[in-house]
């Protein structure tokens, strides 16, 4: 993994280990130096080794969540890296000839990854002589250690033993003698196969294609290529790795398989392995693509760039894009400049105006020059080259931590309330300890020992129990991070992937750290709070002073934090994160309530009065603060950030949570006495009633730390069940996705025939086997809507939907044109009238989003959370230019639907425009009533792979999705869920305090009369009390804030809606609930066992 | 001014002077300190006594600079407590004076030698001098061979007598103990008082002492009587035989004039700080 939050990880791990190390540092300097409180804090580890033992768990806790999110991330990023180098073999680079409308995005690129579809599918094929060229031009290049061409095809193969068909195959064709450098080919046993010398129209099996085939040497294949039926003898099977990856691969010699085809000269790419190892090779890539571009360009269209890019217009328009780039991109835009200073382009100029990255920064710029100089630009741009040369292994192995870093920062983000809870724990282990230890620290103080001393030495103390929590952190966090992995393992593989659980040692290194800093900087602030500890109360074991009615520490300390807090929240205007500014509002509400303590005493009122009065106050404004709907109090609405990034949950749930403890904790006596009273005529409970809420409100602290951890962990559950099964609904109705479809074919290659001609003839389905097929074909074009403030082209998706797709889509829309009242007027509209047409929901953006300067058409006028809009015109026409046709857009399509993105019409509309015939088709089939879509959507693909086309069976794709969906709340779920061992921890640790420290108080109450049961059962009140607290502040609170979140989302995807999944949430809260309470038996078992002479005896 | 006020004022250990303190914790103040007056001369062993609830102990831990008073001040050997900071305070603790509690207050996982030794690595001595010192301490109350013996193996007189060295061992100019004897069998109460009174004149330290304990208040050359947070009478009680001949030694205690009751109404603002040495 490269990066966390953004943060690159070498710098993480950098500041990570200088903190550790660097605190470990002045710690040992100074215990060395004052050996006796080291030597006091060291001997107290042991004092009581149960305690120890419950403690050190207690702290691991934050190194837990730390090394499971890395390790997710790790095993995420390892696993995609793994599927890259098995789909890409030893090839560092690919020079293909992309298909123009060939496009993937996020999730796309990782299942094409994971399927060995990543190099094909979106290939035209070339001459071979292209691959001789460039090899004869890079003879000399030492950074290329081989160059070679290969036909790399997904078929459809049967082997005709057995009757095993398989429709995810590789079919890789290589020249007999390939370079070395590419791997070698090897049986089973580990000797050599003579590719060179395979004999005609025989191939070789990897072992992956094997096992898939269930296939032995010999046997006969046949194989469906190119709308051809190749038959093929299997002549040897091959070990896995070296020449063809983990993915299931059928090698044979190129000249073969162009002789089958017959395409003779034709391949679809040229293999570029780079110098060095498989790990050291990717690191020339930029370079050795940097070298092959310029010889892939075309040399007129270089020159035509060069002189559209020479204006003052153009070089102004670059020099002024210089501030807002990267690194990278400002010295190519430099590079540029200094490049256009030439009369005619040069190979650099060439090579950088390929780049990728730069070339779609150019795209939209020399759009609009051409236009304003009527040239053509946008095409000469376009043709700068047919051929490209990806860096294919450096691209994927980008994507794949991409996706790794992705995860973890999710997790990470997640991670945070149970860090958060983790933290509090270690606070109130430490109060605790530092209450057992309450009159020793007295003493100490007595002694001369000064504050910092003190402080000290329980810090030496947490910091042993640090370095070995933090160690059994990391085993455990391993430990969860393979379970979730073993739990995703089933879903995943679905898709074709399968998980390599991995450890990275430096994830290891940086959760080992981390969880100790974080650990430390929590026992650092208990041990500070523990060392202001007045000597007389310590050593006398007497309750803690009240401040004094005259000092003037709550108008320091309130003051300091109101200006923070309201300097924060100014510093933040703007920011997109909610973190600074959620921050400050905390910060000044506090201090403000800290601040109003002497003037509500001079008013007056008690000190507890005026406590519960401010603080009460402040717990309110801060609940207030996040729950009020927006229009309630317009003001706050404006203070308020808005949910724009995932820390907004976590600042959220920390103020909620905060403000419902402060509000709890101050108030706990009147809920007690009220609870008193209802339970005043119960028969004998009423004394377990009054003792068990005796302690939690004396206890204030204490009690407002667990409801907090608790109340936390359950808040966090409920938020993210909340909007999962948001989500979840939203996109797992296969109507509104599919469009009531079941089956999709798609064209492997152009030029098929239409379907329905096809069915006719079909071996294994019939015409009559599908109630409705529709279909929409696709083409790049432009766009231009007049009268907004983007007034250039932008590509667009082009799609046309035939009559039969208009009447019999079940999809419908999230935004109508004003004069079109049903989903079906719209469809009738579209197919009976010329010029109409809908847009899909992801071309419409939201009011609250920002337009992004993109070179992609998005319509304007029209809002995702609109449901009625104007008709909006929109002229389109082909990306070289010539005749522009307008559409009127009467409709936005339901974002949830997957027919494809940009503009839909009727093929009529676009009679009239020069436009060139669709690149793509795909059929929309719905099978007749009766009829299995799986078995269709086999025989589909029997009899239609001569033809170029390919069936997938819709509602297979949905419950993939909803499996990934289900997945993934179920992971997040159980991530957040560690969270509560927290809380449930917590409560342990108060239940068995409670018992040693009322140890006298029950031998009382047992010498009064009071049964064993009795005493164990006002144990187990206690611990419901404070669990069903912190369980209702969590779900109260969860549900509070996920319906103000679903009501901002639904703003831009309006197809989620505000849905409470009570069972999860009871379930969480049961399961909660019952973990409480057998944390809390076994301290009430003792409890109530204590003997009365010998608890009167203690002490 | 006086002639005895001039003298008391040169003499005097610790002073306080319209001494007021107040409890807060319920909902009525309490006034545990009613503005009194107390002045303890160099070398001298004075007991404070009274009922359960008159303030004793709040005035020990006022005057010894353990707690905070609201009104008035104290002088330790001539220095102001009021405006002293925290850390200030620790350090008078850890340099000029010495504790000794009722329930012993010995940390438990430190050996009787650690434990005495404890003060001097506090004021910041080395660590071989410390632990000579603190040994010598212990050699001095009988407990030489204890030396290597955590609490936990000690009788309570014996972890008295460690806590006694452990006061005397940065030999401070003044003691305190609250109830020394308090949670002592009565032979070992005995060998405790007759440990106190040996260091009082062998060394000429400075005890003050707060009990209920008539045995106690025997041995002291001052009586405290207090009442309702304000010192009601002060006695000099009959020496015995073994004071007698140690006074001889000693010289402290008789070196009050007949008039010196130490409770002189001299107004506060009068004195200057930090004059009185």
């Amino acid at each position: 993994m490269q990066s966390i939050l953004g943060v690159p990880m070498t710098t993480i791990v950098m500041v990570v280990t200088a903190l550790f190390l660097g605190g470990l540092l002045i710690l040992l300097v100074i215990g060395l130096r004052d050996r006796l409180l080291l030597r006091l804090a060291l001997r107290n580890v042991p004092r009581r080794r149960a305690q120890s033992a419950l403690i050190a768990l207690g702290l691991a806790l934050s190194t837990v969540i730390i090394t499971t999110a890395l390790n997710t991330g790790d095993t995420i990023s390892h696993t995609l890296r793994s599927l890259v180098a098995g789909t890409v073999g030893r090839a560092d680079e690919i020079v293909v000839r992309p298909r123009r409308d060939a496009r993937r995005i996020g999730f796309d690129n990782v299942q094409s990854v994971a399927n060995g579809t990543f190099l094909t599918g979106t290939l035209q094929p070339f001459e071979q002589s292209e691959a001789d060229r460039l090899a004869a031009a890079l003879a000399n290049e030492d950074r290329v250690a081989g160059v070679m061409p290969a036909s790399v095809e997904q078929v459809v193969a049967v082997n005709t033993s057995n009757g095993e068909l398989q429709t995810q195959l590789r079919l890789y064709a290589l020249p007999r003698q390939y370079p070395p450098v590419f791997g070698s080919l090897t049986d089973q046993s580990g000797k050599p196969i003579s590719f060179a010398s395979l004999d005609q129209a025989t191939v070789i099996l990897n072992q992956e294609a094997t096992v898939a085939l269930q296939a032995e040497v010999g046997q006969r294949l046949l194989i469906q290529v190119d709308g051809r039926t190749l038959e093929v003898t299997v002549a040897a099977l091959s070990r896995s790795g070296d020449l063809t990856g983990v993915q299931a691969t059928i090698v044979m010699p190129l000249d073969e398989l162009q002789r089958m085809t017959e395409t003779p000269g034709q391949i679809n790419q040229v293999l570029i392995a780079n110098r060095g190892d498989a790990t050291t090779s990717v690191l020339l890539s930029q370079q050795v693509s940097a070298r092959i571009r310029p010889l892939l360009v075309d040399p007129e269209a270089a020159r035509n760039i060069h002189g559209l890019l020479r204006s003052e217009i153009a070089q102004a328009e670059l020099t002024a894009a210089l501030p807002g780039l990267d690194d990278r991109s400002q010295g190519q835009v430099q590079a540029l400049l200094a490049e256009l200073e030439r009369e005619q382009p040069s190979d650099q100029f060439a090579a950088i105006i390929s780049d990728p990255e730069l070339e779609r920064r150019l795209f939209a710029l020399s759009g609009r020059l051409a236009a304003q100089q009527g040239r053509a630009g946008t095409s000469a741009l376009a043709t700068l080259s047919t051929l490209r040369v990806l860096e294919v292994k450096r691209l994927s192995q980008e994507l794949a931590d991409r996706w790794g870093a992705a995860l973890t920062t999710v997790f990470v983000v997640l991670g945070l309330f149970s860090i958060a809870t983790g933290t509090m724990l270690v606070v109130l282990i430490f109060v605790m300890l530092a209450a057992e230890r309450r009159t020793e620290l007295g003493v100490l103080r007595a002694l001369g020992a000064r504050r910092g001393r003190v402080a000290a030495t329980l810090l030496y103390e947490g910091l042993v129990y640090d370095l070995v929590a933090a160690a059994i952190g990391v085993v455990v966090g391993i430990g969860i991070a393979f379970g979730l992995i073993a739990m995703s393992a089933s879903v995943l593989a679905g898709f074709g992937i399968t998980l390599t659980p991995r450890v990275e040692p430096v994830s290891l290194w940086l959760a080992y750290c981390l969880g100790a800093v974080v650990t430390m900087v929590s026992i650092a602030a208990s041990a500070w709070r523990a060392s202001r500890v007045s000597i007389v109360a310590a050593i006398r074991d007497l309750p803690e002073p009240p401040q004094p009615r005259n000092s003037r520490r709550p108008l320091v300390v309130g003051g300091l934090l109101v200006v923070s807090g309201l300097l924060t929240t100014y510093l933040s205007a703007g920011s997109r994160y909610a973190l600074p500014s959620g921050a400050g509002v905390v910060l000044t509400t506090l201090g403000l309530a800290v601040v109003v303590r002497p003037f509500l005493v001079r008013l007056g009122l008690g000190a507890r009065s005026a406590d519960r009065l401010r603080y009460s106050l402040a717990g309110l404004f801060l609940i207030l603060y996040w729950l009020l709907p927006t229009d309630a109090l317009t003001w706050l609405g404006h203070l308020r950030p808005l949910p724009r990034s995932v820390d907004l949950f976590f600042v959220a749930g920390l103020t909620l949570v905060l403000g419902a403890v402060l509000i709890l904790a101050q108030n706990l006596e009147i809920g007690a006495a009220l609870a008193r009273r209802a339970g005043a005529h119960a028969r004998g409970g009423a004394i377990v009633m009054r003792l068990a809420l005796a302690f939690p409100v004396q206890h204030r602290f204490r009690t407002g730390m667990t409801v907090a951890m608790f109340g936390l962990v359950i808040f966090s559950m409920v938020v993210a069940a909340v909007l999962l099964t948001g989500t979840h609904r939203a996109y797992s109705d296969p109507e509104a996705m599919a469009g009531g479809y079941d089956i999709r074919v798609d064209e492997t290659a152009g030029g098929a025939p239409p379907l329905r001609q096809l069915l006719e003839s079909a071996l294994a389905v019939r015409p009559d086997d599908f109630s409705a097929i529709g279909v929409i074909t696709n083409r790049p074009a432009e766009a231009i809507q007049p009268g907004t403030d983007v007034g250039v082209w932008r590509s667009v998706s082009l799609n046309t939907v035939d009559d039969e797709f208009t009447q019999t889509v079940h999809s419908g829309f999230s935004g109508r044109a004003v004069g079109y009242d049903t989903d079906a007027a719209i469809w009738e509209a579209v197919r009976t009238e010329s010029g109409f047409a809908i847009v899909a929901g992801m071309a419409v953006r939201s009011r609250d989003v920002e337009p992004a300067p993109i070179s992609i058409f998005r319509l304007a006028g029209a809002y995702r959370e609109n449901l009625r809009f104007a008709p909006a015109s929109v002229w389109v026409r082909d990306t070289r230019g010539g005749k522009a046709v307008k559409l009127t857009v009467i409709g936005v399509l339901d974002p949830r639907a997957t027919f494809g993105s940009g503009l839909f019409t009727s093929p009529g509309t676009l009679a009239a425009a020069d436009l060139p015939a669709p690149s793509r088709t795909a059929s929309y089939l719905r099978t007749a009533p009766g009829e299995i879509a799986a078995e269709k959507t086999l025989g589909l693909n029997i009899s239609l792979a001569a033809s170029n086309l390919r069936a997938s069976e819709i509602g297979e794709d949905v419950r993939r999705i909803l499996g990934l969906r289900m997945l993934l709340n179920d992971m997040l779920q159980a991530f957040i869920g560690v969270g509560l061992l927290a809380g449930i921890a917590g409560l342990g640790v108060i239940s068995m305090r409670a018992v040693v420290e009322r140890s006298r108080e029950i031998g009382m109450l047992r010498a009064l009369g009071l049964t064993g049961r009795a005493v164990q059962a006002t144990f187990m009140l206690e611990a419901t009390i404070v669990a069903l607290l912190g369980i209702g502040v969590g779900v109260g609170l969860g549900i509070g804030l996920s319906e103000r979140l679903v009501q901002f989302i639904s703003r831009e995807f309006p197809e989620i809606v505000f849905s409470v999944p009570w069972g999860q949430i009871g379930g969480i809260a049961m399961f909660a609930y019952v973990a409480a309470l057998l944390t809390t038996a076994w301290p009430a078992w003792r409890a109530g066992r204590v003997h009365p002479a010998q608890a009167l005896r203690y002490d | 001014m006086t002639t005895t006020d001039t003298w008391l004022r040169s003499s005097a250990i610790v002073e306080a002077r319209g001494l007021r303190k107040w409890y807060r914790t319920g909902a009525v103040p309490v006034e545990a300190l009613r503005g009194l007056d107390v002045a303890v001369q160099a070398g001298e062993i004075v007991a404070i006594m009274g009922p359960s609830g008159c303030g004793k102990t709040t005035l020990l831990q006022c005057i010894s600079g353990l707690d905070d008073f609201d009104e008035g001040e104290v002088w330790i050997d001539g220095t102001p407590l009021r405006g002293m900071r925290d850390a200030q305070k620790a350090d008078l603790r850890a340099r000029r004076t010495g504790f000794v509690f009722q329930a012993y207050n010995l940390l438990p996982v430190l050996d009787a030698a650690e434990n005495v030794e404890l003060p001097l690595l506090l004021a910041g001595q080395r660590g071989r001098e410390a632990r000579a010192k603190a040994l010598r301490s212990l050699d001095a109350v009988g407990l030489h061979d204890r030396a290597r013996h955590r609490p936990n193996e000690l009788s309570g007189g014996q972890q008295q007598r460690v806590a006694i060295a452990r006061a005397l061992v940065n030999e401070p100019a003044v003691v305190w103990a609250d109830e020394p004897t308090g949670n002592l069998d009565s032979d070992s109460a005995t060998d405790i008082l007759d440990l106190i009174e040996q260091l009082n004149r062998t060394n000429g330290q400075t005890f003050v002492l707060v009990t209920h304990d008539p045995r106690v208040a025997e041995r002291a050359h001052r009586i405290l009587r207090m009442r309702d947070g304000q010192i009601v009478s002060e006695e000099r009680p009959n020496p015995s035989p073994a004071r007698q001949n140690g006074q001889a030694q000693s010289g402290a205690g008789h070196q009050l004039p007949a008039s010196g009751l130490g409770l002189q109404p001299v107004p506060p603002q009068s004195r200057p700080p930090g004059t009185a040495t």
